[in-house]
């Protein structure tokens, strides 16, 4: 009796399962946001610029909840949206470190891993020297690089982007710069400041706030100048060949279907339309214009084959 | 200086921090008080709560709270004879004695006068010295980091309470366990096992509330208990007498420099502050056999260094972003998950809030002088609260704190086996302090001594054009020989004094 019972709901759930439910549209449950730094970062303020975003107006029929997990250079929280349920709930917001982690060996996935919904802006990037720094000009410091190999030194993050880029740049410029391991934005700034190190890659907001008190921008790895900072050529310019901005990547799972990453699309295109989610994340240093997946994924590619064959010189850092 | 120091005393002064400032000193003095409940449990629980806090009224808040607790301690010291947080443990000497003699409201009003005298005494040199030190600091490359970290290490080893070798023991495990995950200097994973979660090896926080909070929990649950039957102040009077001060002055002052000085020294603790200052005061007093029996100057001295000691403590912190003692250690830990880089830019770039934090830092103190003078009877009874109804709440904020930090069960987990690390430790006497010191502090030694070695070809050998670092390690090796030296040298003239007498 009791079997039959449950066999017979059993059949019962496995038949409503089985049938299409158009009457609950997605998303009707909040969706969770995976952001893989502490609360407080840039990338978290932008999250955190679209969860107000989508509360305050209907750009999306659910609310969005932000989890912080961060650590091992964001592959704590990458790792997570990758194994996350593919539907549609999960999703999180990364930047090109993606491809660094899978080069550095660090992660076993990259951007090729997920769903790409698209990029919410990227942020310009370029290098930076002390205002008491003898070298007046990128060119200046490029010139003493070529004569004395291995004795510029730039302050980076061992295996993130802040030591490819420059590293990048270096290579197609033709010269042989010696990294050190700093740190984060602040550190770098310090270290720049204390005279320890020589040069650094910040962003272009970072450039802006750091420039008031004793950095001097030099280079943009921009295709045109940068609007905050007219007179700092790009590295294109010069004819280095680097354009590197640093997409706000958002990810889903891989399997996410199709017709949910649409409306998680629609809903941060719309977001972006509007003026105030825009003048927001122009305050973050970002490019506010929604960048299609496919493009995401060409950028990313692009990163990552200029980043593979520099893998060995940048395992060497260490002595 | 001193137009930045009104302006955040004005700040600190306006209802909202103030409001801040006051919970923190109250709480603060109740944990200390309660004997099994320290400050560095309470501030550790705190950073999950304050992480949707403004990250100034987090941080006055958690200052407060150590101020308050390390002065909360001399009340259960001197009326139950239990420190009640470990930097309290000269206090219990004298305190008690004088108070089972029928003195329980004067040794109250000395130790509470004198709690805030080397309060303040800190403070001042932390409004003098934070600058300069600051400035100087700038200059500070990898390899002066380096050395400052070894050099702090090798005092806590040195100074640490009971042997040498626990100490180092104890220093040597913490370090062990900052190894796995990510490493920074070169980009790599590091004794992860392949085990995806340990990719960022261990968080500060699970492991400072496992080894702070629930080893302890551990250990009151199975005395629970255990009571202590506190002497009743009665209707003493806790305010003194100017002319009983003007007694004590030169202890005062000399504790509270003794207690600084400590306190500035990385990684030593309250306790020893308090160690040194009692130990002082007994060597040049005029009865030293009264110190143990109900001493004042006993009292007075271990106070006075104590609270000097947290404000000496806060020097290297906010100017360098060492920590000079294990609470200092979470503080530092509470800046960076509020997005604050604490160093010597500190004071470039965030002037108002570190001229925040100074200002709370003197208000609490006088904050505790009020509230411990006015309540320390109500208060003297709420040592005795039920630890049955106390524990489970402090268990559920442990869990809830830690997994709040990244969202994920792993770091529950690591705070239950550091839990469990820190009882056996405890059962074994081998020192907490060391433990987190080393813990907290080999991430930084192991990244400034790669980082200068990645400087120049020469490598580790660059070291030698840095003057200011060699004299921290040369002052590192001196204070690793020294005890032996010392110990070799005495044998020596015994020996001497033995073949003299035989002659």
């Amino acid at each position: 009796m009791v079997r039959t019972f449950t066999r017979r709901s059993a059949l019962a759930c496995a038949l409503a399962l089985a049938l299409p439910l158009p009457a609950f549209a997605f998303p009707d449950q909040p969706i969770k946001v995976v952001v893989p730094t502490d609360p407080g970062g840039a990338i978290d303020g932008i999250a955190r610029v679209f969860q107000k975003a989508f509360e305050t107006n209907d750009f999306l029929p659910s609310s969005v909840v932000v989890l912080n997990m961060a650590g091992a250079g964001g592959t704590i929280g990458t790792r997570a949206i990758k194994d996350a349920e593919p539907d549609g709930y999960t999703i999180g917001l990364w930047h090109d470190g993606i491809v660094t982690s899978k080069a550095m060996g660090v992660a076993d996935f990259d951007q090729t891993d997920f769903e790409i919904i698209g990029a919410t802006g990227f942020a310009d990037l370029g290098l930076a020297v002390s205002q008491k720094s003898d070298f007046a000009s990128f060119e200046d410091m490029l010139a003493f690089a070529k004569e004395n190999p291995k004795t510029v030194k730039v302050a980076a993050n061992i295996g993130l982007p802040v030591h490819f880029v420059p590293m990048r740049v270096a290579t197609e410029a033709g010269a042989d710069l010696r990294y050190v391991q700093v740190g984060g934005g602040a550190k770098r700034y310090q270290s720049l400041l204390g005279g320890h190190t020589d040069t650094a890659l910040f962003s272009t907001q970072e450039l802006v706030q750091f420039q008031e008190s004793g950095l001097r921008p030099i280079l943009m790895l921009t295709e045109e100048r940068v609007a905050d900072l007219p007179d700092v050529p790009t590295a294109k310019e010069l004819g280095i060949e680097v354009v590197a901005p640093s997409p706000r990547i958002w990810l889903a799972p891989k399997g996410t279907p199709a017709d949910r990453l649409e409306i998680l699309r629609n809903a941060f295109r719309d977001a972006m339309n509007d003026e105030t989610v825009a003048q927001q994340l122009r305050d973050f240093g970002l490019n506010p214009t929604f960048v299609e997946a496919d493009a995401v994924r060409n950028q990313l590619q692009v990163a990552l084959d200029e980043t593979l064959p520099l893998v060995p010189q940048a395992r060497q850092v260490e002595k | 200086m001193v137009t930045d120091l009104f302006g955040a005393l004005a700040y600190i002064a306006s209802p909202v921090p103030f409001f801040w400032v006051l919970l923190g000193t109250t709480l603060g003095i109740f944990v200390g008080a309660v004997p099994g409940l320290t400050g560095g449990m309470l501030i550790a629980l705190s950073i999950p709560l304050t992480f949707t806090m403004n990250s100034t009224h987090a941080l006055i808040l958690m200052v407060a709270m150590y101020v308050g607790s390390v002065s909360g301690g001399l009340i259960s010291a001197t009326l139950l004879k239990m420190p009640g947080t470990p930097s309290s443990v000269m206090t219990t000497f004298d305190g008690y004695p004088m108070a089972a003699r029928g003195e329980a409201g004067r040794a109250l009003g000395l130790s509470i006068g004198a709690s805030l005298v080397g309060g303040l005494v800190a403070g001042v040199f932390i409004v003098v010295l934070s600058v300069p030190l600051s400035r100087w600091a700038t200059t500070f490359g990898p390899f002066e980091y380096f050395a400052m970290v070894l050099m702090a290490l090798v005092l806590i080893a040195s100074i640490s309470q009971g042997s040498m070798v626990k100490g180092l023991l104890a220093g040597a495990l913490g370090i062990a366990f900052a190894l796995p995950g990510l490493n920074p200097s070169d980009g790599q994973l590091r004794l992860t096992f392949g085990w995806h979660e340990l990719d960022a090896g261990f968080d500060l926080l699970p492991v400072l509330l496992g080894v702070f909070v629930m080893s302890q929990i551990i250990i009151d649950a199975l005395e629970i208990e255990k009571k202590g039957q506190p002497i009743s102040v009665g209707g003493a009077k806790v305010l003194l007498s100017l002319s009983t001060w003007r007694r004590h002055w030169g202890n005062l002052l000399r504790s509270s420099v003794i207690g600084t000085w400590i306190g500035i020294l990385p990684g030593v603790g309250a306790s020893i502050s308090s160690m040194v200052a009692y130990a002082t005061a007994r060597s040049v007093s005029k009865e030293p056999e009264a110190f143990g029996t109900g001493s004042e100057e006993g009292i007075v001295a271990s106070e006075a260094a104590n609270n000097a000691n947290v404000g000496g403590a806060l020097i290297p912190l906010i100017t360098m972003g060492i920590p000079g003692s294990p609470i200092d250690a979470i503080l530092l830990g509470a800046l960076i998950l509020h997005n604050i880089q604490p160093g010597p830019l500190l004071f470039v770039n965030n002037a108002d809030f570190v001229w925040a934090l100074i200002a709370a830092y003197l208000v609490a103190n006088i904050l505790m002088f009020a509230i411990m003078t006015l309540c320390v009877k109500w208060i003297a009874r709420l040592m005795v609260v039920d630890r049955a109804l106390l524990l489970p709440v402090i268990f559920v904020a442990c869990v809830v704190g830690c997994y709040a930090l990244h969202n994920r069960m792993f770091d529950v987990w690591v705070m239950v086996f550091f839990g469990l690390v820190g009882f056996a430790m405890a059962r074994c006497k081998v020192p907490l302090g060391p433990f987190v010191i080393g813990f907290v502090l080999a991430g930084i030694l192991e990244e400034d001594l790669r980082s200068g070695m990645q400087l120049s070809d020469a490598g580790f050998w660059g070291i030698l054009d840095r003057p200011i670092a060699l004299g921290f390690i040369a002052v590192s090796v001196l204070t690793l020989i020294w005890p032996f030296a010392q110990s070799a040298l005495a044998r020596r003239a015994r020996d001497r004094r033995a073949k003299e007498t035989t002659t």
